[in-house]
């Protein structure tokens, strides 16, 4: 089960307000790459995991995706914090506002709703496994494009972090994946 | 030498600490967005593919056994051994601490000689340990009083029982991960392999009787 801490997982803070980049960011959290579809993606790919060492691997990545997704949600929220009317409308967010408020919904950079299509479980692992790390590449690049969109160095800080923690992911996939590749059949010494 | 390294950083215990939590945020400033990328795109996925190609075709033919002696032995001797050595020498006294914070997490695990235990789809799943069940049982009755707290914080009946139930399910939850490991990745309880080979929740089976219910 899941327990909730009240913190982050880290410190999240912005230099100001900045409407547009609050929209870009929803890319991570309701988008096809986000960490909302990674953490569905892992957790439910470990029932047909068989080896600990990829249950634990799966449970652990897919828990810390939904860290990462309370970061996000916490980064657009400082981001869109006291945002006024024409702000939003130049920002081209007034409709999003209409429906949505100043919470973070689960929509992508261009509002399109969130849909479970974006994941997959093959009941393989070595096929689950190589999705995992082409979704782990796929979110690397969305925080390198995201980058590219601020100046802002806090923001920056929070968004390198999440990138890094992206290749990390791509690291013990590729490594349980090796594992797989090598012991499945054989007994364990 | 040990006298001119002192000479040289008289101040060194006065040093500001760097912040743990900023440190790994920095790494990634120097780097450009290119370099990362190549490390682990080579290694997990040009392993997987070059076996099971080389080996159906050479094995039978010429080198049934050289081969998978090889690959293992000449890897995990080099890569680890290289990195701790070159980098703690050359930089130990620019970025102390960024060094060894980067090279665990990073650097791949060894090539497996050995397999680490595994289990396939039990279908003899093993039963839950009572201590478990009782655990369930107590969380659940703390979790259901926290939610009629988060609405009646004035309740001090309420208050009192969670405050027990929560003392308990402590000591209850510390003997049950000195024999099962840790319950979650932050407990310091229990050997933390177990963590990975215990059973997983959906691989435990549960007995229909032995019932336990919590006094509230």
């Amino acid at each position: 089960m899941w327990i909730y801490e009240k913190k982050t997982q880290i410190p999240v803070k912005v230099s100001g307000k900045d409407v547009r980049m609050a929209k870009n960011v929803l890319e991570q959290y309701g988008g096809a790459d986000g960490e909302l579809s990674a953490s569905l993606r892992y957790l439910t790919q470990r029932y047909a995991m068989p080896i600990n060492l990829g249950k634990a691997v799966l449970t652990d990545i897919g828990t810390e995706e939904l860290a990462h997704l309370e970061i996000v949600a916490t980064l657009y929220s400082k981001l869109i914090e006291g945002a006024t009317k024409q702000e939003l409308i130049d920002a081209g967010f007034d409709a999003y506002y209409i429906d949505h408020g100043f919470n973070p919904f689960y929509v992508n950079a261009a509002g399109n709703p969130h849909t479970v299509t974006y994941i997959q479980t093959k009941g393989d692992p070595v096929v689950d496994m190589y999705e995992d790390m082409a979704a782990e590449q796929k979110a690397r690049i969305t925080y390198e494009h995201l980058l590219k969109m601020t100046d802002d160095p806090h923001v920056k800080n929070v968004l390198k972090y999440l990138r890094e923690r992206e290749i990390v992911h791509f690291q013990r996939f590729g490594e349980t994946l090796r594992i797989i590749n090598e012991c499945m059949g054989k007994s364990a010494k | 030498m040990i006298e001119r390294f002192d000479d040289r950083f008289p101040n060194l215990p006065n040093r500001p600490t760097p912040n743990p939590i900023e440190r790994p945020i920095e790494k990634p400033i120097e780097n450009p967005i290119n370099k990362p990328i190549e490390r682990p795109i080579q290694k997990p996925i040009e392993k997987p593919i070059e076996k099971p190609i080389q080996k159906p075709i050479q094995k039978p033919i010429q080198k049934p056994i050289e081969k998978p002696i090889q690959k293992p032995i000449e890897k995990p001797i080099q890569k680890p051994i290289e990195k701790p050595i070159q980098k703690p020498i050359q930089k130990p006294i620019e970025k102390p601490i960024q060094k060894p914070i980067e090279n665990p997490i990073l650097k791949p695990i060894e090539s497996p000689t050995t397999c680490p235990p595994y289990t396939m789809p039990n279908r003899n799943k093993p039963q839950a340990d009572p201590a478990l069940v009782r655990i369930m049982q107590y969380q659940f009755a703390i979790y259901d009083i926290a939610l009629y707290l988060d609405t009646h914080p004035n309740d001090t009946r309420a208050l009192t029982t969670r405050q027990r139930l929560a003392s308990e399910l402590h000591e209850m939850t510390m003997a049950y991960e000195e024999k099962h490991g840790p319950m979650n990745l932050f407990s310091h309880h229990g050997d933390y392999a177990k963590y990975v080979n215990e059973p997983w929740p959906w691989d435990i089976r549960f007995s229909k009787e032995g019932k336990i219910n919590v006094d509230i």
